[in-house]
């Protein structure tokens, strides 16, 4: 019985799964029954038009949106926190989600700020994707580097938070001088949206996540083995740098991607494989990568069924539940007496 | 005997910073043995973790080799290193979470498939790694919950499920306790017999390694590595370029270090190990000069002194004391 | 050298006589003054904006701006002076003489007063010149006559002090207050024009009353005005007639991200589109400002709306659906009954709406009825409004 704990326990997380996805589809502003939802789906009969429109075009595409995302996020921040031997190490703590932000920003912002009046609100989704992938690898690579040179974990997240606040900085500049359409864009980007997401863009990060996640696939027993330290992975004849470089590629297309289109997203990428790591009890990345993963997805398909106010027609922001949801998780890991023995 | 494990020729390797060139270790030649568990001694600073570094294959030579089972070790992918030679470092940061068979496990990285799943032949080895640590009663403990002692076996036990044909240690036992400094070194000498291994051990217990180990190497600054049996190097009196200045020098008869200091002349008469102890209490206590002889027997243990009985050796120096000598 | 000491002192003595003599008469006169002109003071009666007071003395103005800002807690007095004027009693925020000859403008809003006053060689200053639309002010920017400011939130503010105008005319949301204390620093008036917070439609152009006044040319303000108001009354006549069983329904606004930003129903743009016999969706969103609502909200209510006015900068349908292609659900969208306000450009690529929009709402009205009951307006063409052209 006890061998099978982790599997049962990865069961009752699927099957959760599928029940925060039906919960998160079934919330919104528009009260719409679950059973409307059913009939329309299954017979092609909707009470009103719009209905219609809500479910398939808008919500639908925003749970697996928040399924990707939690995916995407949780998964990263995984590799990161194995690599760097840091609790702490995350998309958002490392400077990521920052450098995403200076490649779309120089995206959106650039052009206005520059003189060109060109209106900015009919970007290209792939270019949004790319520029924020490059950015974030950008800071990812720049980061490791640093992290290469200097083995201390403390020194790293400094590195990081200092990296995340020049992106910043460049960021307030474009801002400060471009014209007000495109600030507004760009503002509201950074808010976070998981809803802002066509059909079309949805496929494309749908591919973009299964690219990202390939390097993870091909190296859960080189994380395993970094988990004694780098000096013992090499003696087991694992390779750090080959890691190093695969960690960079599929971090970067995973958090980099999904920060471009939905705004960089707080806390899931921290906070995720720690709790993973307190359920399922055991430091196995055979294991923690996919209770990570279905972990993530759940969070955010909440956080976003909370954040949607169902019955009001206003919105939260997705960063605000996150972080309200996040940060004591965090926090309380912190305060747990063997956090660090247990790391 | 059989045949050496790791030859190593001439070997002359340093450290660059910048354009400075500062060499460690001097035309070296040595050899390790499987079935035999070797210790590396040598003052702090000396280059006994250079030494190591060079026999993992992590420092390029800057002239001579190293051979390891007769292919230099350069010509060996990381990966192919790893099938002949693992490591127990000093004090690693291990997760609390893990089991410690899932630590042994981590033993068997170089020979699984890239899923990381274990065959028959992994579950076997690591049985039989913890067997021979003696620790498969703590299989399913967790890292965080175990004592320092038991944790560096496990630690042995993971090396020894590498299966490799050399294992090296940097001093394994350096924050464990008394018993489990006998018990590990012990553990060493009794796996490289049975399973003839080459054993690579530094430590700085000089006492232990001459109960367990069964070659010593030598390392001082500036004078060639001395290697061979410790019997040998004791009786040779080489053991002595262990320690540098005459403040210290190796007592053959006792088989200990002591300080050199001119003895006081006392008269005791009695066993002589008995006559030592006492003598060693008196050096230390400041005791000058004793006019009258002492006399110790024992069964039960006593010392006579100018008529007086003193029941221990802690009674006696205190009397000396009160009187004044 | 005795000499050169006794002339020093005569020189001396005689400055400090004429000084002295100076300053008693006008302190003598000053007192005469005083109790003249304040009986003298009028109040203009102004008939729809109510951020602002005019009221006329013997040789000066004053104007009291009451809502500088939404939520303005300080009212602020300026003085203006006519030529050889005498100053009168009273702390003022800022102090105008005429005739006035350098002014700065820092709104695009403002530029069509200058138009209609004639007074478009008086600006010597704007930031960033490429927003404006205005041809006579192009004349002047041309003729190098108009510095360009820069193009951060606040106009540089070396560039204004060293260009001295007579006054500088700001517009504030409230936060940036310190600015007005560095150019009164300076020795610069600085007026603030808080015609944004009105929300009547003809609240907002009768600010030319202001700047008129400010110009020292009130009366050609005043005629400028009635014209406007004129105008706009005949065609809110028009509208006033309309069943109310006939307004069509009108969706406003943009999708950002997945939250619409459309006019509160209280809103300057709201209470035009009403008036022009629209039926406003979003008529119970309280507010003047703008309202972000969640787009399954507004899917809900407006799928069915029977026109769209008001889509942001986009000029054809094509690049609106490339930008969101959620906007496409829309019947609106789908019968190609989006307007918005992108039909005027100016020279650099400034949209004309937003210069000329405040002083014309009799234009914004007109074209709100052409779009919506263009039987009432047959021989009336759109001016800032335009149908979206299916592609670019």
């Amino acid at each position: 019985m006890k061998k099978n704990r982790p599997i049962i326990l990865l069961s009752v997380a699927l099957i959760l799964l599928v029940l925060s996805f039906l919960l998160n589809v079934s919330l919104g502003s528009v009260s719409i029954s679950p059973g409307e939802i059913l009939n329309g789906i299954f017979t092609g009969e909707w009470a009103k038009a719009s209905r219609e429109q809500i479910i398939l075009n808008y919500r639908v595409p925003k749970a697996l949106v928040a399924i990707l995302a939690g995916i995407g996020l949780s998964i990263s921040g995984l590799q990161m926190q194995t690599f760097f031997r840091n609790p702490l190490a995350g998309p958002f703590v490392l400077g990521i989600s920052s450098g995403a932000g200076l490649g779309v920003a120089i995206l959106m912002l650039s052009g206005s700020a520059f003189g060109l009046v060109a209106f900015g609100g009919a970007i290209n989704p792939w270019a949004i994707a790319i520029a924020g992938t490059l950015g974030a690898s950008l800071v990812l690579v720049s980061v490791s580097l640093v992290a290469w040179r200097v083995r201390d974990s403390m020194t790293l997240l400094i590195v990081g938070l200092m990296f995340g606040s020049a992106v910043s900085s460049v960021i307030s500049v474009l801002s400060y001088f471009s014209g007000a359409e495109a600030l507004k864009l760009f503002t509201i980007w950074s808010m976070g949206s998981l809803g802002g997401l066509v059909w079309d863009q949805v496929w494309v990060l749908i591919l973009v996540i299964m690219i990202g996640i390939i390097p993870v696939i091909a190296s859960v027993k080189s994380y395993n083995g970094m988990l004694l330290g780098e000096s013992y992975a090499k003696s087991m004849g694992i390779n750090p740098d080959r890691l190093r470089w695969l960690m960079i590629l599929s971090t970067g297309l995973l958090a980099g991607c999904i920060t471009a289109f939905c705004g960089p997203i707080a806390f899931v990428g921290i906070a995720v494989p720690h709790v993973a790591r307190m359920i399922w009890r055991t430091s196995d990345h055979r294991l923690l990568f996919p209770a990570t993963a279905i972990l993530g997805a759940i969070l955010l398909l909440l956080c976003d069924a909370v954040a949607q106010l169902p019955g009001s027609a206003q919105t939260l922001p997705i960063n605000a539940v996150t972080s309200l949801v996040g940060a004591p998780i965090v926090i309380s890991l912190v305060l747990k007496k063997n956090f660090s023995k247990e790391f | 005997m059989g045949k050496a494990a790791v030859i190593g020729k001439d070997l002359s390797v340093g450290y660059t910073k910048g354009k400075l060139k500062k060499e460690i270790l001097h035309e070296l030649n040595f050899t390790l043995f499987p079935g035999e568990m070797t210790c590396l001694l040598g003052p702090n600073g000396v280059g006994k973790s250079t030494l190591v570094k060079a026999i993992l294959g992590q420092l390029k030579p800057w002239s001579g080799s190293v051979h390891l089972s007769g292919k230099e070790i350069e010509t060996y992918s990381n990966e192919e290193l790893s099938k002949e030679l693992s490591v127990v470092l000093t004090e690693p940061f291990l997760p609390g979470n893990m089991t410690v068979g899932q630590l042994v496990a981590m033993g068997r990285i170089p020979h699984t498939s890239w899923t990381g799943k274990l065959a028959e032949v992994d579950l076997q080895a690591v049985e039989s790694a913890l067997e021979a640590t003696k620790i498969t009663y703590l299989k399913d403990e967790r890292l965080g919950e175990i004592s320092d002692g038991q944790r560096q076996k496990a630690m042995i036990a993971r090396a020894l499920a590498q299966d490799g044909k050399v294992m090296v240690l940097d001093e394994p036992t350096a924050h464990l306790d008394l018993v489990n400094r006998f018990d590990i070194m012990h553990l060493l000498h009794d796996i490289s017999k049975k399973q003839q291994k080459a054993i690579l051990v530094v430590t700085h217990d000089l006492e232990i390694a001459l109960e367990t180990a069964d070659k010593f190497w030598l390392l001082t600054c500036g004078l060639p590595m001395i290697s061979g049996l410790p019997e040998d190097l004791v009786i040779s009196g080489e053991i002595n370029q262990l320690l540098p200045d005459d403040r210290f020098h190796f007592n053959k008869d006792r088989g200990r270090i002591e300080s050199t200091i001119s003895e006081f002349k006392f008269d005791i008469s009695g066993p002589p190990e008995m006559v030592q102890w006492v003598k060693n209490a008196l050096q230390k206590s400041g005791v000058s000069a004793l006019d009258s002889s002492i006399r110790v027997v024992v069964d039960p243990f006593s010392i006579a002194y100018k008529g007086q009985i003193y029941r221990s050796v802690g009674e006696f120096v205190e009397g000396m004391k009160s009187r004044g000598c | 050298m005795s000499q050169l000491n006794s002339v020093k002192n005569i020189r001396f003595s005689l400055h400090f006589t004429s000084v002295f003599l100076i300053l008693i008469s006008s302190f003598s006169g000053c007192g005469e003054k005083k109790s003249e002109e304040s009986q003298a003071l009028e109040k203009i009666a102004l008939s729809y904006a109510s951020g602002f007071t005019i009221s006329r003395g013997n040789d000066f103005w004053e104007v009291e701006v009451t809502q500088a800002w939404v939520g303005a807690d300080k009212v602020f007095k300026y003085l203006i002076l006519e030529e050889d004027g005498e100053k009168p009693e009273g702390d003022f925020d800022a102090l105008i003489q005429l005739p006035v000859d350098k002014i700065i403008l820092t709104s695009t809003t403002h530029i069509p007063h200058l138009d209609m006053l004639n007074a478009n060689e008086k600006l010597i200053g704007f930031p960033n010149l490429n927003l404006i639309s205005s041809d006579k002010t192009w004349k002047q920017i041309d003729a190098g006559k108009v510095e360009d400011l820069g193009a951060g939130p606040s106009a540089n503010t070396e560039i204004v002090i060293d260009l001295a105008p007579d006054w500088i005319m700001i517009s504030t949301l409230g936060d940036d207050l310190k600015y007005l204390d560095l150019l009164a620093q300076a020795d610069i008036s600085a007026v603030i024009n808080g015609e944004y917070v009105e929300q009547h439609p003809l609240g907002r152009a009768e600010w030319i009353k202001f700047t008129g006044v400010l110009l020292g040319k009130y009366e050609e303000a005043k005629t400028a005005f009635e014209q406007v108001e004129n105008d706009y009354l005949e065609a809110k006549k028009l509208s006033d007639a309309i069943n109310d069983s006939i307004r069509p329904t009108v969706l406003s606004g943009v999708l950002y991200q997945d939250i619409w930003y459309a006019p509160g129903s209280e809103s300057w743009g709201a209470k035009i589109l009403q008036n022009a016999g629209g039926d406003y969706i979003f008529s119970d969103q309280k507010g003047t400002g703008s309202a972000q609502l969640n787009y399954e909200f507004v899917l809900d209510n407006a799928l069915e709306a029977n026109f769209w006015i008001g889509s942001a900068d986009f000029t054809d349908l094509e690049t609106m659906g490339n930008a969101e292609p959620r906007y496409k659900a829309f019947n609106a969208f789908k019968s190609g009954n989006v307007f918005s306000y992108t039909q005027k450009r100016g020279r650099a690529g400034g949209l004309e709406y937003f210069e000329l929009g405040y002083m014309r709402p009799d234009l914004i009205l007109k074209d709100l009825i052409k779009i919506l009951h263009p039987d009432l307006l047959p021989a009336y063409e759109l001016y800032f409004y335009q149908q979206l052209d299916e592609k670019k």
